[in-house]
């Protein structure tokens, strides 16, 4: 700061040479060129520019391990004599998926470039060479005048100089920058208000200095030298965002200060965190597992390989040609064979889970359960990466205000012990914005607390009448009574309270202060206030809260004139600080609100959403574990616990409430210890029947390193958790070490600023979209409308999508198996050489075209039981939740190498010599491999069809539709060589041959169903004697039965589990 | 097996522990009342398709396979009788001995042609003879078998050049470069990295054609006081595609130009082929060279080791022979075979088979005897599963 002070009046060289040197600040010169060069007003969210498309697109891509692998079997293919493929059969798929995938980011962006190039091209009014001028935004530069008219929104960050209402006013909506609807008001400094015309502007000498571009929305610091002596401060008042939109206002004129990407809105616009589900995670485990068994695999063909070529059979195999044996073979074989295998890793899959998950999404956004007709909100998916990670959460973190409750505040009482004030002081004291529509008041306000305040006193008589910048008036019972506002001393959540200074019409000064009890009664004076009104008022909290309502103290203190004097000096020296003025303007607050005494206290409602005791009910049924996180009273947390149905009258309340890290430590052993957990350290193992409720600063100590980890095991191992008086900090720590300790899937939910931190640190944030601004939504992952739309998003589109990504990503994986790993089968018949047995391109096709389709239906049109029954029963959210282990990897492997191992040698006895028509002509190697392929199409059609529990008229269409375009695909291709191509000379015919065989079509039928016939045995087995929870409810439903039987039931079937339980007759 | 889903309409039961009921929400009401109509995107997008949904258990599962099981037995059977009617004379001769009189007389032939270099092959020939016990009626194939050949090689399957086996061999003057495929058969004396131009083409080129099956073979029939030669075709044996469009002669191919030493200079036959590519059936001119159909057989390789490749076909219509008008009658037959083709080195064996055809091609017992068995099997299974589940009901 002191820096900032050196620079005196006309010392602006100086001033620029001192800007150059530390940079911590801007200097704005007025009507002159100016000595830095700023970024344009042109702004760009596309990702890629022409240039840069294919590079990027590129780097983005190669960054995945398996575009890597695939890139890289490209290009040992040019190896010559290496390739049992061709030198393209891996290069031509994985082009086609890139492709793919380029597709997709070049729509994407091509919407981005459309929205940027219409916002570059917008106009405004600008001042040049005396005018005003028509200019495009992105035209607009740093300094330049602007004229923004009524209904329009800024070009750039603006500094309101003057506008057409009275003494520099101009009204404001934020609601792209916050979400916040309601109107702002900002003001021109009285300095500047003046300047009303054209040439006023263009007379004007000086300088502005401000900070550096950044992204806190509500601060700025900065001052206008207009004149050798005047040194005017400019605040966050004087700012006019990039973004919002002006209101109610002809127009204003104003200053450029912060251009383009350099615009507070731009600044915020970061791309969050990337998350990546758990399934996404384990999928790429498994893929290295594929890569390793790719390898033993190939390893093992290599020996035989090696062993074959050194038997007699190798080596007096004259008729082969074989080249000299000089020790390198070895290595040319493992590389041979890793091409051969190297499908073992399934090509498709990135490309086929984009595509399902872009779906999974729409289904999310479109969804109309989850629309809120009231406020025209429906569900958002922002990202698609986790929609399978909403089928696993176990731990819920919720914020109370806003997303359990709704935030619409209702005044409910207040308490006015001691001296009766009146309470006027309520009008004083706040920075809501009365609007006269219709003849009725509407009260606009940043926070609803004040609104209901606003609109509880009007009940009661006292009305809220106008606002100036200077002065508010109220209609106190008939009387009209004006205020004048000397200052404001702003909320902030860590003071926790906000102050008016008034001057009265008695001509006193005043300090009106309210806020929450315990920073009130910290600032009460010893003297005034007797005991009797300190407790009264005390116990009177306590019993608002425990009705669940929001309590404020009121407390007011006289200051003389002197004093306020004296202080005010402080404050304005504060207030025009450029660096850490909001410490600064703390600290002189906290210089003058003291001495208090204490009026009263408010109390408030907010009402709980619709559904809230319902879904968290729902919630808790399906084995979630709902902790609340609120910045409320214990007393309000508790009974919004009760009424939300989180916490139940039977439930032993476990309450940690300690001043000392000691006296925490102790309670909270104490009570690990009560709930049956020995000394030898183990985890508790049994859920209990408790709640912890703790506040935020016993939540210090119960968060410090060598307690963390027993309070957490504490918590984790009672049913409901409330953590009051939260700092946003303390909520996202929370998040944090619950994810790292219990490595459970984790989902934070809230709506305001406040809940930003940990709704990014979970592993799934969900924004709540309504009241409080957009912060919380933007940075979520999913937004919804109502705490109640989670059960649907959990339930029914967290639960399908888990499942219809475990089944698609396994079966890419089995698919992928059961073809490829023929290789090796073969390889047994054909001396270890590496050959393959199908023809080249049906090899890389059969990811791209033929086994496509049956993953994308599984993904977007499995329905494991309906949505009717996920809703209604929410415990069959819990027991699939395992269900991507390694175990079932194991499962589905073994399953295709069966399967695969049956295909090829049914087959290979189908086809037995290989004369197969009555012709009693031989058909050779690809008549043998076109059988096995067919077979192997239609079989993984039919365990997609196997796997589906759902067909709808799309499954149907993927299924016969694949075998379909795979015969079709077969009879064209085998007659293209006769085209004159040297392309398909080795399946040439073979389509005609094939389908001409009697053998062929018996087989068709024949083979598939010995094949899956285990599969089917064990589906019956596991349908009949070993049903889960949700098998049964699915077939009450397709039964047309009442499901709710199967509980009754229980006893019966639903007892057996696997392995059976031995019973004696 | 199974019930159509019957729409969203599941009855909304009384709400006893507070779960919300889906169907509360005014939306979805609305959209399922009938007053507003479904679409198709409606449904896409609210995830309410129309669906089949199977339910597989012991009942229905063994239900459908025992029916597919019975629906079987008669097309097993069928099959079974289709293969069991087909006659087949296998006769393995990989070790047959010498007839030739001189100082291999009565040595094995393989290993007489094994004790010399593949290009120097000796004559060796053998007689082997064969009883025919049980007619042998309608059309009578022959084929020889090979064991522990690998046609199937990676080195050796692509070894061939498909535009010279159409017949695109360029012009005398200039003829086309074999592909690179055909390595290790591309030219004469051709060394490791020396001028791909030099040396003589080799006609056919590549691995497959150099190991083509070379052993000459007749058929003689005993008849009281003379032994006739069995008439067998030696065309009609491969697929008319690869006639047509994968194998052929250039235009001025004929046998006269093979004597020309100019087109001498420039083409040689393969190392291990005792005759050129216009030697293999000099009497018929559309079945020689590239056209030749034992050739073309062999360029169709086989998909395992062991095969058979058909080799002749019995001329019922040759009206110097009536006695064969009806197939093979009883009788003593004897193989006479030049031997050439060197299989035992590499462990493998030779033999010719005389078959008659079912209309499912070759014998296949397999097929008609496994199916109706595995989906008979099942009915074992639904009487394992009843049987467990009354266990578990009365613990």
């Amino acid at each position: 700061m002191a820096s900032v002070e050196l620079l005196d009046s006309g010392e602006l060289a100086g001033a620029t040479r001192h800007t150059r040197s530390d940079g911590k600040s801007r200097i704005i010169r007025l009507n002159s060129q100016q000595d830095e060069k700023f970024a344009g007003n042109r702004i760009s969210t596309a990702k890629y520019s022409f240039w840069s498309f294919v590079p990027s697109f590129l780097f983005e891509q190669f960054r995945r391990y398996s575009n890597i692998f695939f890139l890289l079997i490209a290009l040992l293919q040019q190896i010559p004599d290496v390739s049992p493929t061709g030198r393209y059969t891996t290069l031509v798929p994985l082009i086609f998926i890139l492709a793919v995938s380029a597709l997709k980011e070049i729509i994407e962006d091509v919407k981005r470039h459309t929205a940027d190039l219409e916002i570059n091209n917008r106009e405004v009014e600008v001042l040049r060479d005396s005018y005003w001028q028509w200019v495009k935004w992105k035209s607009v530069g740093v300094g330049d005048f602007v004229k923004v008219r009524n209904e329009t929104f800024f070009p750039a960050d603006l500094i309101l100089y003057s506008s057409s209402e009275p003494k520099g006013l101009c009204y404001i909506e934020t609601s792209n920058l916050d979400g916040e609807t309601n109107l702002k008001i900002r003001q021109g400094l009285r300095e500047t208000s003046k300047l009303l015309e054209t040439k006023d502007l263009t007379s004007l000498r000086g300088f502005m200095e401000c900070e550096q571009p950044n992204r806190l929305l509500y601060e700025f610091a900065g001052r206008l030298k207009l004149g050798p002596r005047e040194d005017l401060s400019l605040g966050p008042d004087q700012l006019l965002l990039r973004g919002a939109k002006l209101q109610n206002t002809t127009w204003i004129f104003g200053q450029v200060v912060y251009t383009g990407h350099e615009t507070k809105l731009m600044k915020n616009s970061t791309a969050a965190p990337l998350k990546r589900s758990t399934v996404d995670k384990l999928t790429n485990n498994q893929i290295l597992l594929l890569f390793v068994l790719l390898l033993v695999v190939s390893f093992i063909s290599a020996i035989f390989s090696h062993i074959w070529s050194n038997s007699s059979e190798g080596v007096n195999a004259w008729y082969i040609g074989l080249p000299r044996i000089d020790g390198t073979e070895f290595a040319f074989n493992m590389l041979t064979f890793v091409i051969l295998y190297n499908n073992l890793i399934p090509i498709s899959l990135t490309v086929t889970l984009e595509v399902v998950r872009f779906i999974q999404a729409m289904f999310i956004n479109r969804d109309l359960d989850m629309y809120h007709k009231e406020s025209d909100t429906p569900a958002t998916a922002r990202t698609s990466n986790l929609n399978e990670e909403l089928g696993q959460v176990r731990y819920i973190f919720s914020d109370k205000t806003g997303t359990l409750t709704r935030n619409v505040m209702e005044f409910k009482g207040c308490s006015v012990s001691g001296v009766i004030y009146g309470p006027e002081q309520l009008f004083v004291c706040h920075t809501v914005i009365p609007e006269r529509e219709d003849g009725q008041l509407i009260y606009h306000a940043a926070s609803p607390d004040e609104r209901a305040l606003v609109y509880g006193a009007s009940k009661l008589g006292y009305v809220f009448e106008t606002r100036t910048p200077d002065f508010v008036l109220i209609n106190a019972l008939g009387v009209e009574v004006q205020y004048e506002i000397l200052n404001v001393l702003e909320f902030t959540s860590t003071r926790k309270r906000m102050s008016v200074i008034a001057k009265g019409p008695d001509g006193k000064i005043r300090l009106f202060c309210k806020g929450a009890d315990s920073v009130i009664y910290e600032r009460l004076a010893e003297r005034g206030n007797p005991d009797s009104t300190r407790l009264t008022t005390q116990s009177h909290l306590e019993e608002f809260a425990t009705q669940g309502l929001r309590t404020l103290c009121c407390a007011v203190t006289e200051i003389s004139s002197q004093s306020y004097k004296e202080w005010l000096q402080i404050f304005e020296k504060a207030s025009k600080s450029i660096q850490n003025r909001e410490v600064k303007l703390e600290e002189a607050a906290n210089m003058i609100e003291t001495n208090l005494r204490l009026i009263g206290a408010t109390a408030i409602e907010d009402k709980l959403q619709d559904m809230v005791p319902e879904t968290i009910a729902a919630l808790l049924n399906a084995g979630i574990r709902v902790w609340v996180l609120t910045g409320d009273k214990q007393e309000t947390a508790i009974n919004i616990g009760y009424s939300c149905r989180l916490l139940k009258q039977s439930m032993e309340l476990l309450i940690i409430n300690q001043e000392s890290l000691d006296a925490t430590r102790e309670c909270i052993l104490g009570y690990v210890n009560d709930l049956g957990r020995g000394d030898n350290g183990q985890v508790l193992s049994k859920e209990s029947d408790a709640a912890v409720i703790i506040d935020g600063k016993t939540l210090k100590y119960a968060l410090s390193c060598d307690l963390r980890r027993d309070f957490l095991d504490l918590c984790t191992n009672c049913r409901a958790v409330i953590c009051c008086r939260a700092s946003p900090i303390q909520k996202a720590e929370i998040v944090e070490y619950v994810t790292q300790q219990t490595g459970a899937v984790t989902l934070a939910i809230g709506d305001g600023a406040n809940d930003v931190a940990m709704i990014q640190k979970a592993h799934v944030g969900v924004g709540i979209s309504g009241q409080e601004g957009l912060q919380a939504a933007c940075a979520s992952d999913y937004a919804i409308a109502q705490f109640s739309y989670l059960s649907k998003l959990l339930f029914v589109h967290g639960a399908w999508n888990y499942d219809r990504m475990c089944k698609l990503i396994f079966y890419s994986f089995y698919k992928n198996i059961c073809l490829y790993i023929i290789e090796l089968w073969f390889a047994i018949y054909s001396g270890w050489s590496g050959q393959i047995i199908f023809e080249r391109w049906t090899i890389g096709f059969y990811n791209m075209f033929f086994t496509s389709a049956q993953p994308i239906a599984m993904g977007i049109f499995e329905r494991k039981c309906s949505q009717e029954i996920r809703m209604r029963f929410p415990v069959l959210y819990m027991p699939a939740q395992d269900s991507f282990g390694l175990k079932t990897f194991f499962y589905w492997v073994g399953n295709s190498v069966l399967h695969s191992i049956m295909l090829f040698w049914l087959t290979s006895y189908l086809v037995g010599d290989g004369i197969v028509w009555n012709s009693g002509r031989e058909g050779g190697y690809l008549v043998l491999g076109n059988f096995v392929y067919t077979y192997v199409v239609v079989v993984v059609s039919l365990k997609a069809g196997l796997e589906t529990k759902s067909w709808t008229a799309f499954t149907h269409l993927a299924i016969w539709g694949s075998v379909f375009l795979w015969v079709a695909f077969l009879l064209a291709y085998s007659q293209i060589y006769k085209l004159g191509l040297p392309i398909g000379a080795e399946i040439f015919g073979i389509g005609n041959m094939v389908m001409s065989s009697p053998v062929f079509w018996v087989g068709l039928f024949f083979v598939p169903v010995v094949t899956l016939l285990p599969d089917i045995i064990v589906k019956a087995i596991h349908g009949s004697l070993f049903q889960s929870l949700d098998d049964q409810l699915r077939e009450s439903e397709v039964n047309n039965q009442d499901p709710t039987e199967i509980f009754n039931r229980k006893k019966g079937r639903l007892a057996f589990a696997w392995p059976p339980r031995s019973c004696t007759v | 097996m199974s019930t159509v889903d019957s729409d969203q309409t599941a009855t909304p039961l009384a709400e006893s522990n507070g779960h919300r009921s889906y169907s509360s929400i005014p939306d979805l009401k609305e959209s399922k009342s009938k007053k507003k109509k479904r679409t198709w995107l409606g449904d896409f997008q609210q995830q309410t398709f129309h669906s089949w949904r199977p339910i597989y258990t012991a009942q229905t599962v063994s239900l459908a396979l025992f029916v597919f099981g019975i629906i079987f037995i008669p097309v097993g059977a069928y099959l079974l009788v289709l293969s069991e009617r087909v006659q087949e004379i296998q006769i393995p001769y990989e070790d047959c001995s010498n007839t030739l009189q001189g100082e291999d007389f009565n040595r094995s032939c393989a290993e007489v042609i094994n004790s010399t270099e593949i290009a120097l092959i000796k004559s060796c020939k053998c007689r082997l003879a064969f009883n025919v016990s049980q007619e042998m009626k309608g059309t009578v194939y022959v084929y020889y078998a090979l064991t522990n050949f690998f046609q199937n090689h990676r080195l050796y399957l692509p070894s061939r050049d498909n535009s010279q086996l159409k017949g695109d061999w360029g012009t005398v003057e200039k003829p086309n470069n074999p592909s690179r495929e055909c390595r290790p058969y591309v030219r004469e004396d051709l060394e490791e990295g020396s001028n791909q131009t030099e040396g003589r083409i080799y006609l056919p080129c590549g691995a497959i054609a150099n190991s083509m099956f070379s052993d000459q073979i007749n058929v003689l029939y005993k008849q009281p006081g003379q032994t006739i030669e069995v008439p067998l075709n030696r065309t009609g044996i491969s697929w008319k595609t690869d006639q047509e469009h994968k194998f052929g002669n250039p235009e001025w191919f004929s046998e006269t130009n093979f004597s020309d030493p100019e087109v001498r200079k420039k083409f040689a036959k393969p190392p291990a082929w005792r005759k050129s590519l216009w030697e293999l059936d000099p009497e018929n001119p559309d079945n020689n060279g590239m056209n030749n159909e034992d050739f073309i057989v062999w360029m169709r390789v086989a998909a395992l080791p062991n095969f058979r490749k058909l080799f002749r076909i019995l001329n019922r219509y040759s009206p110097e022979r009536p006695e064969f008008a009806d197939g093979m009658p009883l009788g003593e037959y004897t193989l006479e075979i030049d031997y050439a083709f060197p299989v035992t080195g590499f462990g493998g064996t030779k033999s010719i088979i005389f078959t008659t055809q079912s209309s499912l091609g070759l014998p296949n017992r397999f097929l008609g005897a496994t199916v109706p068995h595995r989906l008979m099997m099942v009915e074992r299974l639904y009487r394992l599963v009843k049987l467990i589940e009354r266990r578990n009901i009365c613990g």
